[in-house]
């Protein structure tokens, strides 16, 4: 993403908020705007951004500081209720789900965190009163951040199911979207036929209906939908070569990856992991590999360098280290895996043995 | 136009933005131009409150200052709650305008009795110069 794309990313995002905070936001240095993450509203509390270097406070001038000291804007009340207004475009009744869901999608992809005082009924939220603190997070879409694993993961042409670990803020999500879109695209030959279950409107920014990041040519977005349920529903009807998630965790979710392994379809999908052990520790790691619906785990090095890989490692091998290599459920998946590569190829449903769902 | 709103926002929870089209759209609506006045200058990030009295105040709506006062206190209000506190809105204004209504008929009653009967009084006082 080019320096004045990214200038022009935090004015889009700011264009939300209320006129004063807007006002200030607009005048901070265009150098500061293209590293800011986030823009943090906290009723009583100073306006702060959240930069890869860290946390900065807005002054009531517009320039920013590291030092909590006088002279900074403090947000006021009125600020907050009126900015959460701006983002519901004066329409608080249109967003009751997503406010319930704690956070609204604005055109151009950036997002609206909102904490507030829960309703709460027959132990569900219903509603969210008095907005306390709105956190603004500014799209970045940076095309082209995924080239690399592209080049190196894919470097023989074919595409093979691929897990992405990484730390919080270590650029998971801008991968998969980058890596979505360029597959979508055809840039291993062949436009995949791509579907996105968007559980929280991360990947696409799906607003009124339409993305608002670019997710390729080829691609349905199932926006909104619960990860388990938009699995089976893309499997039901949308014959996708490849279902892309973000944050896989949840038992339903392995459910339903494993249902769509047997479908013969390909995963694209991320979980959190900043290392290698932590991944090998997480039941809900080794469950997702016992699927035998990726190959390859890919791990990302951290926030300090967003986007970039820190290694590769192989299921099969990852499985042996975790089992042993005596251990009859690791051999299996690998002897899985050798057997039915062939058949797997010609297009031929795999059947993955659930008693690997045994192990844990 | 406060029922059309209602409607909306209770069977498709529609947006301000969409609320405003709609209506502007109704041609037994036509008369209220503030709407399509507040459409066009609603952006993303203006305040929609304060556009909305703008537009209501500049109209030439046959509505007196007191009528313009509650549209302007219905356009304060609209799109700052839950679908629920919403219609409450939409009716507690409705019922409002109505005891407007009744009042200004009772007005025009009780004022076009008193202007008839000037008229006749003028006439006669008139009649007893002339002759």
């Amino acid at each position: 993403m080019f320096k004045d794309e990214m200038t022009e990313k935090f004015n889009e995002a700011v264009e939300y908020l209320s006129a004063g905070l807007r006002y200030r936001l607009l005048q901070v240095p265009d150098e500061i705007k293209r590293e800011v993450q986030e823009v943090r509203i906290r009723a009583s509390r100073p306006l702060t951004l959240i930069c890869h270097s860290g946390v900065l406070f807005v002054t009531q001038s517009g320039r920013t500081t590291y030092l909590y000291n006088e002279g900074l804007h403090m947000v006021e009340k009125s600020e907050v209720e009126e900015s959460f207004r701006v983002i519901c475009g004066y329409s608080v009744h249109s967003h009751k789900d997503e406010i319930v869901n704690g956070y609204i999608t604005l055109p151009g992809g950036h997002r609206a965190g909102l904490c507030g005082t829960a309703a709460v009924e027959n132990n569900k939220i219903i509603g969210v009163r008095n907005i306390s603190s709105i956190n603004l997070r500014i799209a970045r879409q940076i095309k082209g951040i995924a080239d690399q694993i592209l080049n190196t993961v894919f470097s023989h042409g074919k595409w093979d199911s691929l897990l992405i670990a990484g730390p919080p803020s270590s650029g998971k999500t801008t991968v998969l979207r980058d890596l979505t879109a360029q597959l979508a695209s055809g840039q291993l030959g062949k436009y995949m036929k791509t579907t996105i279950v968007d559980e929280r409107g991360e990947l696409a920014a799906v607003y009124s209906g339409q993305a608002q990041n670019d997710v390729g040519v080829n691609c349905d977005i199932l926006d909104g939908y619960p990860k388990a349920s938009g699995i089976m529903i893309a499997l039901r009807t949308l014959s996708p070569d490849i279902i892309v998630c973000d944050e896989l965790g949840d038992e339903s979710d392995i459910r339903a990856v494993e249902a769509g392994v047997n479908a013969g379809v390909k995963f694209l999908a991320t979980i959190h992991a900043g290392c290698k052990e932590e991944l090998m520790r997480r039941t809900q790691v080794r469950r997702l590999l016992q699927t035998g619906a990726f190959s390859q785990v890919l791990l990302l090095k951290g926030k300090e360098n967003p986007g970039e890989m820190k290694e590769i490692y192989d299921v099969g091998e990852l499985l042996h280290e975790i089992y042993g290599v005596n251990n009859d459920h690791s051999r299996r998946f690998i002897d899985r895996k050798i057997l039915l590569c062939p058949a797997h190829e010609q297009g031929t449903a795999i059947r993955t043995s659930s008693a690997y769902a045994a192990i844990d | 136009m406060l029922q059309l709103i209602e409607n909306e926002i209770c069977y498709c929870a529609l947006p301000v933005r969409e609320l405003l089209k709609k209506i502007d759209s109704r041609i037994e609506l036509a008369d209220l131009t503030f709407v399509s006045d507040c459409r066009e200058k609603y952006t993303i990030s203006s305040d929609f409150a304060l556009i909305w009295r703008e537009s209501v105040r500049k109209s030439n709506v046959c509505l007196n200052a007191e009528d313009k006062n509650l549209l302007c206190s219905f356009g304060d209000a609209l799109g700052t709650t839950d679908i629920s506190g919403q219609i409450n809105i939409c009716r507690l204004h409705a019922k409002l305008f109505e005891e407007r209504l009744e009042q200004a008929k009772q007005t025009r009653e009780k004022q076009g009795k008193m202007y008839t009967n000037m008229g006749a009084l003028t006439g006669v006082f008139l009649a007893v110069i002339l002759f």
